[in-house]
């Protein structure tokens, strides 16, 4: 494994502000999610030493914003950014955008505990499992280790967990139990991860 | 204060970059995103206290953005920003994205016409500013009497805002700014002012 990934999850948005489901549907940064950013690319830039390096974000708004604030602060070019569909942020489906995790619980009761009995393989209506997230995200770092270097990703909480999970062969329940930082991000290299610390 | 405060987005890759974006987006530049905080903070000082009747932005990327960092730096509830799709900014067609060097190699004689007819010209797909105006005059009349409101629109829509608000002429219209280190206060008296940060 020769490749150095630094993981980055966007900056708090309206949406994780008021407790609401995003999966592929949007909302943009606060300024405390703006300040966080400037924080963590602040942080990073003194982990670049001038090497080169590839800039992945996902295609969604909150990750792009995100990935153009670190671009400005670490000195790369915006149009240089790969935007890749595989590090878009988990589906909920129909679910994108429902007030909250309690609501869901409320307005469907039979959907949550079906949910319950297998949490890894569950979708909601026209969603994505966690199963299928791993799929689209485990030959994304195969590419990255095979380009080997270092890379910059810029994704989201559950993407950013999976991909977490994959680099260390965590079982599900493992997965399940990582976090969602936004005022810290990972370093991936040699097997290892690293929590790096912005703020 | 019966005033509107009208707000540009902050700096966008592709204004950075000098290519139109009329109804397509790119994310703000961390200068971008230091201007919307800077209005912000200025607007917080103009306001003194006072919290907005009203809040409008357009529902576009950048506009949106900018609006949400004004918002929280007022101390504004972000749930309660409206969207409106009549500020979204003119579009301009298959010319959203292009630079001015694009255009020309791709439509040079259709630009030429727009010399004669500007204020009613649309590029292929686009809008002319005689049509945005038309939305613009809409929505400033349907607005109710909830001040001070706040606006955050863009660069071309502004200035037939503040057109129509000044009940400028065309050419006027045309020789407008479209600042990105400050605002414009909308006064009852159909004057404005700029309020630099």
């Amino acid at each position: 494994m020769s490749a150095t990934i630094y993981l980055i999850r966007h900056g708090e948005t309206t949406w994780n502000r008021a407790g609401r489901l995003q999966g592929q549907a949007d909302s943009p940064l606060t300024l405390r999610g703006t300040q966080q950013i400037e924080a963590v690319s602040n942080t990073l830039k003194r982990y670049l030493k001038n090497q080169s390096l590839t800039f992945w974000a996902s295609p969604l708004g909150r990750t792009q914003q995100t990935a153009a604030i670190i671009c400005d602060i670490i000195g790369i070019d915006f149009e240089h950014i790969k935007f890749d569909e595989r590090l878009k942020e988990i589906t909920l489906g129909s679910r994108d955008g429902y007030s909250s995790w309690h609501a869901l619980k409320n307005d469907f009761p039979e959907d949550m505990a079906k949910r319950e009995e297998d949490p890894w393989n569950y979708r909601h209506p026209k969603g994505e499992s966690s199963q299928m997230v791993l799929e689209r995200i485990e030959p994304f770092i195969q590419e990255l280790e095979l380009l080997s270097g270092t890379h910059v990703v810029v994704a989201h909480g559950v993407v950013n967990k999976i991909f977490r999970g994959l680099y260390l062969n965590l079982n599900h329940s493992q997965i399940f139990a990582l976090d969602r930082p936004q005022e810290s991000f990972h370093c991936l290299s040699e097997g290892k991860v690293a929590t790096i610390e912005a703020l | 204060m019966r005033s509107i405060y009208l707000l540009r987005h902050g700096e966008t890759v592709w204004n950075r970059a000098k290519r139109l974006q009329g109804h397509k987006d790119t994310p703000l530049t961390l200068k971008g995103v230091r201007q919307a905080r800077a209005m912000g903070d200025k607007l917080s000082q103009v306001l003194d206290g006072t919290q907005p009747r009203a809040f409008y932005s357009s529902p576009i990327g950048r506009s949106h953005q900018t609006a949400t960092i004004v918002a929280d730096s007022i101390k504004f509830d972000t749930e309660l920003i409206i969207l409106k799709k009549e500020l979204k900014e003119i579009t301009f067609g298959k010319w959203d994205g292009l630079n001015m060097e694009e255009i020309l190699a791709g439509y040079e004689a259709i630009w030429r016409q727009r010399k004669e007819v500007k204020w009613s010209f649309a590029p292929p797909d686009g809008e002319s500013y005689k049509m945005a105006s038309e939305r613009a005059n809409d929505f400033l009349i349907g607005l109710p009497d909830e001040y001070p409101t706040i606006i955050v629109a863009h660069g071309s829509l502004n200035k037939v805002i503040r057109g129509c608000w000044r009940k400028l002429k065309a050419e006027e219209i045309f020789q407008l700014d479209e600042p990105q280190n400050g605002f414009y206060e909308l006064k009852p008296d159909h004057k404005e002012i700029f309020i630099h940060v």
